[in-house]
């Protein structure tokens, strides 16, 4: 007797459709999976045998086959224990497979018959929407996330014997079958640019590099309010779309970072790993590639706090995903793409004690400071467009609260500035200021006479390369076009001369 | 002359004597031929050295040849004076604990008979520091004054350069082997000061540096001129052991003053508080050091920025004034500018361009020429 159930697993951060067979045959007695499986999944086995027999099934005393098909897709998750179960209840006749074709069934089984939730339902979810079935069977914990789905029908059980009895007389565990837009909560801000004091140029130097999507590295003594500043970045990001909004949320339930209660994630991500990180956590990574943090922080921040501290190795890897704004991953079973559309913001210590070059405080020797900034890669260094001092605050501007423009102000302008670089450069295939390619500088950056002597000046006087050069034409763009200005004029260049990225051999020179 | 040479190279090089040893064994002997020749006997009597250390002396002279090391030390760039030579510096005669000779590249005799000021301070140094030593080597030498310093990273180095660029003779004094280049960044400093002016050591070749050694070198530094100046020290440096042999050796001393609290300036305060002559100004000091009358003063400063003289507006010259010689950057400035902030980065870029502010570090500027 022979049965099929369909169920999903993921892949990347993508799901797609499995088909789970059973056929039951004379024979020595024994229970086979097979099919492409890792290890979680061919110990299901043990647990729906015992599943099935405190539900009140034995198993029959016969040759059982389960083959999940297409075998070229590696098969992980906890989530085959309840579609294995189901196609054997189907193969020895309980349930009618005929119901069982619109259907996609997920969950885990625990031995009394218990369905557990698992990782990654919005995903297979949406495959299920996509590919043309009409109803999911989920953990009932998992309920509100596969809700997300518009026009989907979600059947969320608790029990083996939930389902068991939808199956076979369509009782609907009622309780549990919610509407699809239940859950959502309002976006919620926490950090808030009217939270910081005083700091205008830090300010300023956030709005400039998320109008223009530059990365911004911040250089200041401890204490100065980097972290602060940095975690308010998100809150002036331009709200996000719904396709944004479901991409990031597909990542999060991957990892199983996905909370049920908030719905789809509305606010970008503001993700600050700690220095100690490795290259997979950053990048993502495991036999069964998972997103790693550059993916978690998509259409949000990257924080690098304390960017010094940071391995060598694990930097270089993030210098792929910036120029590509995604993270592509190959194992035997496969190559996996995470996007990684991030912008990243970076903070790190002058020296080793954090005070240079204020002398009184810092004791710091010349070689030890040069060996503190040689810890970045200047590659990495190449790809971070603006850089500002993080100054310490005063006491006054510490303590009295002073009428701070809001991030929802910023963020006004922010979008404003972002649809005109959309508008700018439609036909170019890029969207923002930072990705102008070389080769399109002139054409979008042009300078007047005044504007290209002063350049010549600076070009020599701070020993810009092309790229660096190329890298102040860029944010001056930016300013330029915050300021409503077609032209970048002086002050556009001198405000973006201000902000030239990190030069470590300047810096090594002038102790 | 190439006989005593042999010797005296000998008795220079050989690693068995302390350096105060060597002096006492050629004062006593009288030349170092005498040394190299002097039988067990007399050197016991002597009663310089210990019994040891006259079997290593002897068992080492006996296997030392004499000809082939000193043939092969003529084929090196470098050369040496010892107190048998009559060119050996007049004004390290008259110090306690007197080189017996000093190993050098370049050559020696470039800085003899000539006025010479040590310029001693900190490794890490500010940019004010920075700026007086290469200011004030560049304006001595422009007076065909020598500059001594200590081929150290910071003020030493700066002081180097300053005469450097101004085409004046410089001297290095190191506390290592002539032929070591210590600290390496200065590889380049090493070679012009040797092709201008000279690197000297009192330690034998390939003697590497140790930390005891760079001390001892101080009281060459100081004893070669007759003036030091202290430009940056804190409280516990080693620039102040240099300024304790120049008064115990009689020279004057002067210090380049700081802010009260600096901690990169506190031993030079320090120093002008228990008397030593303050530099208020660098025409006030050369005109110190070179006895000139007020009438005929040298005047540097003026001379030198009457060429560079800028119109500023008003809000220009409003910023250019909250800058001074310590880095400060536009957030400590603000409060007092009291204008929008980008109008600040405006002007602030605006004065850089003109040369009057540099950068010395991350959006931290300093003045860099008066107007």
């Amino acid at each position: 007797m022979y049965s099929v159930i369909n169920t999903a697993t993921i892949y990347g951060i993508d799901s797609s459709l499995v088909s789970v067979e059973a056929d039951i045959s004379e024979g020595m007695p024994c229970f086979e999976l097979v099919g492409n499986l890792s290890s979680e999944v061919k110990e299901a086995s043990h647990r729906v045998r015992s599943a099935l027999r405190n539900a009140g099934y034995a198993l029959p005393i016969k040759r059982i086959t389960v083959n999940m098909s297409p075998i070229n897709i590696k098969k992980t998750g906890s989530g085959f224990d309840l579609p294995i179960a189901l196609a054997i209840l189907c193969a020895i006749g309980i349930i009618e497979n005929e119901k069982l074709d619109s259907i996609v069934v997920i969950g885990e089984l625990s031995l009394d018959g218990k369905i557990q939730p698992v990782n990654g339902i919005l995903p297979m979810a949406l495959e299920t929407k996509r590919q043309g079935k009409n109803t999911i069977i989920v953990p009932v914990n998992n309920v509100s996330e596969a809700s997300l789905v518009p026009k989907l029908k979600v059947i969320g059980a608790e029990k083996l014997s939930d389902v068991i009895s939808y199956l076979t007389s369509g009782h609907i565990p009622d309780i549990y079958e919610t509407a699809s837009d239940g859950l959502n909560s309002p976006s919620e801000v926490v950090f808030d640019f009217s939270m910081i004091n005083g700091q205008p140029l830090m300010r300023r130097a956030c709005e400039i590099a998320v109008s223009g999507m530059h990365n911004l590295l911040m250089v200041g003594p401890p204490g100065a309010g980097k972290t602060m500043i940095a975690k308010c970045i998100p809150s002036i990001l331009p709200p996000m779309t719904l396709d944004e909004q479901i991409e990031l949320s597909k990542i999060y339930s991957v990892c199983g970072k996905f909370d049920e209660r908030k719905g789809l994630l509305k606010n970008r991500p503001f993700r600050s790993p700690h220095h100690t990180i490795s290259e997979q956590g950053l990048a993502g990574g495991g036999q069964n590639p998972k997103p790693g943090e550059i993916s978690l922080a998509h259409s949000g921040v990257l924080f690098l706090d304390e960017l010094t501290e940071f391995k060598k190795p694990t930097l270089e890897i993030l210098r792929q995903p910036m120029e590509d704004k995604k993270v592509t991953i190959s194992r035997a079973n496969g190559s996996f793409n995470f996007p990684a559309n991030f912008v990243l913001c970076a903070a790190m210590n002058p020296c080793n004690c954090g005070y240079y070059p204020n002398l009184n405080k810092c004791h710091c020797s010349a070689a030890s400071i040069q060996r503190y900034i040689g810890k970045i890669s200047q590659p990495l260094l190449d790809r971070i467009d603006i850089c500002v001092e993080a100054p310490q605050l005063t006491y006054n501007e510490l303590m009295y609260a002073q009428q701070n423009e809001a991030s929802k102000t910023i963020r006004e302008r922010v979008v404003k500035c972002h649809k005109k670089q959309k508008e700018r450069y439609e036909d170019y295939g890029f969207i923002h200021n930072s990705q102008i390619p070389s080769n399109l500088i002139d054409i979008f950056c042009p300078l007047d006479e005044a504007e290209q002597s002063f350049m010549h000046d600076m070009y020599d006087a701070y020993e810009l390369t092309a790229r660096t050069y190329h890298k102040v034409l860029r944010v001056a763009r930016t300013i330029a076009d915050m300021d409503d200005s077609e032209d970048i004029t002086l002050t556009h260049l001198q405000e973006a001369i201000y902000y030239k990225g990190l030069d470590k051999k300047y810096w090594e020179m002038s102790l | 002359m190439n006989e005593i040479k042999k010797y005296s190279y000998w008795l220079m090089s050989t690693p068995v004597l302390t350096d105060g040893q060597r002096l006492k064994l050629f004062e006593y002997f009288g030349s170092s031929q005498e040394v190299f020749f002097a039988r067990e006997q007399d050197l016991i009597e002597s009663n310089i050295l210990k019994k040891d250390s006259i079997e290593s002396l002897v068992r080492a002279r006996d296997i030392y040849n004499l000809e082939e090391s000193y043939i092969s030390f003529t084929s090196s760039p470098f050369d040496f004076v010892t107190l048998e030579d009559d060119y050996y510096p007049n004004s390290l005669k008259y110090i306690h604990n007197i080189p017996y000779g000093l190993f050098f590249a370049g050559d020696m005799k470039k800085i003899l008979g000539k006025k010479c000021v040590a310029l001693v301070g900190a490794r890490s140094c500010s940019a004010y520091g920075k700026r007086m030593a290469e200011e004030l080597a560049n304006e001595l030498a422009k007076n065909d004054i020598v500059v001594i310093s200590g081929l150290a990273k910071g003020i030493d180095s700066y002081a180097h350069t300053g005469s450097l660029k101004a085409g004046g003779i410089t001297a290095a004094v190191l506390g290592c082997g002539v032929d070591i280049i210590y600290p390496k960044e200065n590889a380049v400093l090493y070679e012009q000061i040797a092709k201008t002016g000279c690197v000297i050591s009192e330690y034998a070749m390939g003697t590497s540096p140790q930390p005891r050694l760079f001390p001892l070198r101080n009281r060459i530094i100081s004893g070669l001129c007759q003036t030091t100046v202290v430009v940056e020290a804190r409280l516990k440096s080693g620039s102040l052991i240099t300024a304790d042999y120049a008064l115990e050796q009689g020279k004057d001393i002067y210090v380049i003053p700081g802010r009260v609290g600096d901690s990169l300036s506190a031993g030079c305060n320090k120093l002008a508080s228990q008397g030593a002559g303050i530099i208020f100004s660098i025409d006030q000091f050369l005109s110190d050091i070179l006895e000139l009358n007020s009438e005929n003063r040298y005047s540097v400063i003026t001379d030198n920025h009457a060429a560079s003289k800028i119109e500023l507006n008003s809000e220009q010259l409003l910023v250019y004034g909250l800058f001074d010689l310590y880095p400060k950057s536009l957030a400590q400035v603000q409060a007092d500018a009291n204008m929008d902030a980008l109008k600040l980065v405006a002007i602030t870029m605006e004065l850089c361009h003109l040369g009057l502010l540099k950068e010395v570090f991350k959006n931290n500027y300093i003045i860099n020429g008066v107007c």
